[in-house]
């Protein structure tokens, strides 16, 4: 196999695969197992709701996400497949919250007087998530600024710019994607469809918030990888910018896989 | 606590919407310094213009019920004192409104009367 070839097969191999895996049709098994994760009840009304939830999310994520992978293959150098295939994911995940879940019920509209915010459902991580990678990302600017040769360095600013400028968009497409999805209407209805409005809304804010926080911290990886390739530094300078790229490693992997939300917003009492 | 819009009724919307919420407020189960909802989000979940919501919410407001403040949204303000002369002029014009219903539809008066005492003493509203 010619090294042209082969490059090739690792461009595709992936989109591929992901686009197998978001095509494939939604088994009863995922339905419950949905059902399970988001305290939703399965009854007549619900099965084919979620079913279809999960069949037009799975298609616009994987969709998403190969394109993004395809789009760094052909446009960028190597070594940017991960972070454009998560980005093109979010891009994926975000339209596929435009088309409405659950229609309005006919006759009388009935609605809750209960106030709705994002913040309700977005854990702690979610919601503090893109302040602690910044913070992190700063403190390892900082250090790589202020050790003795400094003025050797050759990561340029821009590209520290750049990526802080990602992290921006990515919060800003967080916060916004967060508030479309909670604040999308909500009518009363049977107890059953609520339960599975609840289900969906927390399944779509888990997703997007942990592809949002994941692509923050591949941003600033890059960035921090870029200075300790570049890094000459003494003791504990160089132990603690490990430490912090480490750290960020592991968050991006923790916010694709672990994120979590609430199924039901959290409990508030009046003032 | 929800409020309950029927499109096809004589009352306009803002005006079903505006009773609702000063009875919840009279009743106490929106207590003194509870938060509602934007106006955006109401209107929204009830399928509902938000001017048709920001007019109840106004009338609410010149009535003493609530209270809008930039940045904090809308709280119950207190349960306004209201004239006896006025009450009884609402409770009138309301029971003429009401009599005008059953007679227009040829309700017996036993069924009419059984009717609003039901729905007065459902804890449901």
């Amino acid at each position: 196999m010619s090294p042209m070839t082969a490059k090739l097969v690792g461009l595709l191999v992936v989109p591929v695969l992901v686009l197998l895996i978001g095509f494939r049709p939604v088994s009863g098994r995922r339905v419950a197992r949905f059902a399970t994760e988001y305290d939703v009840t399965l009854t007549r009304g619900t099965r084919p709701v979620l079913s279809a939830y999960l069949a037009r999310t799975s298609r616009w994520r994987a969709g998403g996400g190969a394109i993004g992978w395809l789009a760094a293959g052909v446009l960028t150098s190597s070594g940017y497949h991960y972070f454009l295939g998560v980005a093109g994911y979010l891009v994926g995940a975000i339209a596929a919250e435009v088309g409405a879940p659950l229609p309005m019920p006919e006759g009388r509209r009935r609605a809750s007087l209960v106030v709705r915010r994002p913040g309700d459902r977005l854990t702690w991580g979610a919601r503090w998530g893109p302040v602690l990678i910044v913070a992190a990302l700063g403190v390892h600017t900082w250090l790589y600024q202020v050790w003795p040769k400094a003025a050797q360095a050759k990561v340029p600013s821009s590209q520290v710019i750049l990526d802080l400028a990602g992290i921006v968009l990515a919060t800003a497409v967080l916060w916004l994607a967060c508030r479309f999805i909670v604040m999308r209407p909500r009518p009363v209805r049977a107890a059953d469809l609520g339960e599975a409005d609840d289900g969906i809304r927390a399944s779509s804010l888990q997703t997007i918030s942990g592809a949002s926080l994941a692509l923050m911290c591949l941003a600033a990886l890059d960035a921090m990888w870029a200075m300790l390739l570049d890094l000459d530094a003494p003791e504990p300078y160089n132990w603690v910018m490990n430490v912090l790229a480490c750290a960020m490693l592991l968050a991006a992997l923790y916010s694709w896989f672990g994120i979590r939300t609430r199924p039901r917003p959290a409990t508030k009492v009046p003032a | 606590m929800i409020v309950e819009i029927d499109p096809d009724a004589a009352t306009p919307p803002y005006e079903q919407l505006r009773t609702q919420i000063a009875a919840l407020i009279r009743t106490g189960k929106l207590a003194v310094g509870a938060r509602l909802p934007s106006i955006r989000q109401l209107a929204r979940d009830l399928g509902l213009a938000a001017g048709t919501v920001a007019r109840a919410y106004r009338e609410l407001e010149a009535a003493g019920y609530l209270r809008g403040r930039a940045g904090q949204g809308t709280v119950v303000r207190d349960i306004p004192a209201v004239l006896e002369t006025e009450r009884t002029a609402r409770l009138t014009d309301a029971a003429r409104a009401y009599a005008a219903t059953v007679r227009e539809l040829g309700i017996d008066i036993d069924v009419a009367l059984t009717t609003a005492r039901y729905h007065l003493t459902d804890p449901a509203g």
